[in-house]
């Protein structure tokens, strides 16, 4: 009797350690997989002759709302539509060290939720990263490499100020 | 002068039928080895791509919220025709309203066409060129 209780206590035991040791890895492993990087597109940045030419021309033939800078799309979020979102594009010129050390023609900046965390992944993951986190009033900023020389912008947006600035700047999305 | 307006005019209603680009609707570039680059950005940057090799992530329509649109990332393999014959290695697909009178207002301007209209249950298409030898694929999509 004593040993078909000792047996049962055992079993509940063990059944009870193996849930808690479930849930503690169920939990780790959440946590990696809800951590979420890239949410979207902040950006679209190219290298060209004449900048100033190119925002000119499309703004006069695809009705873009160009700035200085060169556009800014408006949308909003997916699973929020109170918040909005927005992607820069801007033309570049040719000489721009921006996108160094990549030698490519463009760069593309993603939207981040959390970009301390991210980044502390991307180092432990042995990514490149080529400087450290900029903070502004939109947003912070950190530049990394991918796989293949591509060098990425990646943005944890404040879209409230961002929108801030473009009607201090006085100037229209397009949307 | 009321087409100046229309170019310039920004207050988009849900009735308006501007011919413009209203966003990006898709980024397109080169890779050395494409599977390589999306495991990559799956693995690093969370990516979720999809069966067609794509990264789509999803928005809403800024003056009609019920509107989700959605803009797809793509890596190309290096070299592909898709591309030409613009020399460049990426490509900026746009989202417009209008594709036709787009189009018209395009070839009055005196744009390079590059194809005609091709219709699909996901949108109309077409190419062209920019002033710097960029191609563009200009999407009215239907979602």
């Amino acid at each position: 009797m004593k040993k078909i209780a000792f047996i049962t206590l055992a079993l509940a035991t063990s059944f009870c350690f193996g849930f808690a040791f479930k849930s503690i890895m169920t939990s780790n492993f959440d946590d990696n997989t809800k951590m979420k990087r890239v949410t979207s597109i902040g950006g679209i940045f190219f290298k060209c002759k004449d900048p100033k030419a190119m925002r000119e021309w499309y703004q006069s033939h695809l009705g873009l709302n160009t700035n200085k800078y060169g556009a800014v799309f408006e949308w909003r979020q997916a699973n929020d539509s109170t918040r909005k979102g927005f992607s820069q594009w801007s033309p570049f010129s040719e000489k721009t060290k921006y996108f160094e050390p990549s030698t490519k023609e463009f760069m593309i900046n993603y939207r981040v939720d959390n970009l301390e965390a991210l980044v502390k992944e991307l180092k432990k993951e042995e990514v490149t990263i080529t400087d450290t986190i900029a903070t502004f009033d939109y947003g912070k900023f950190v530049h990394i490499m991918d796989i293949e020389g591509n060098k990425l912008e990646l943005w944890e947006p404040n879209d409230v100020e961002y929108e801030k600035l473009g009607v201090q700047m006085g100037s229209k999305t397009t949307k | 002068m009321e087409d100046q307006e229309h170019q310039t005019d920004n207050s988009t209603s849900p009735l308006d039928t501007t011919p413009k680009v209203t966003g990006i609707g898709g980024i397109f570039f080169f890779s050395e080895n494409q599977q390589e680059t999306k495991e990559w950005y799956a693995k690093n940057l969370g990516l979720e791509i999809n069966d067609w090799g794509s990264w789509s992530f999803e928005f809403r329509n800024v003056n009609k919220p019920e509107e989700v649109g959605s803009l797809q990332w793509t890596p190309f393999k290096k070299g592909s025709e898709y591309f030409a014959p613009s020399k460049k290695e990426f490509m900026i697909n746009y989202r417009v309203q209008n594709i036709e009178g787009l189009v018209n207002k395009l070839k009055e301007n005196g744009v390079t066409i590059l194809d005609s209209i091709a219709s699909y249950d996901y949108g109309k298409f077409v190419h062209i060129m920019d002033t710097q030898g960029n191609k563009i694929e200009l999407w009215e999509p239907k979602e």
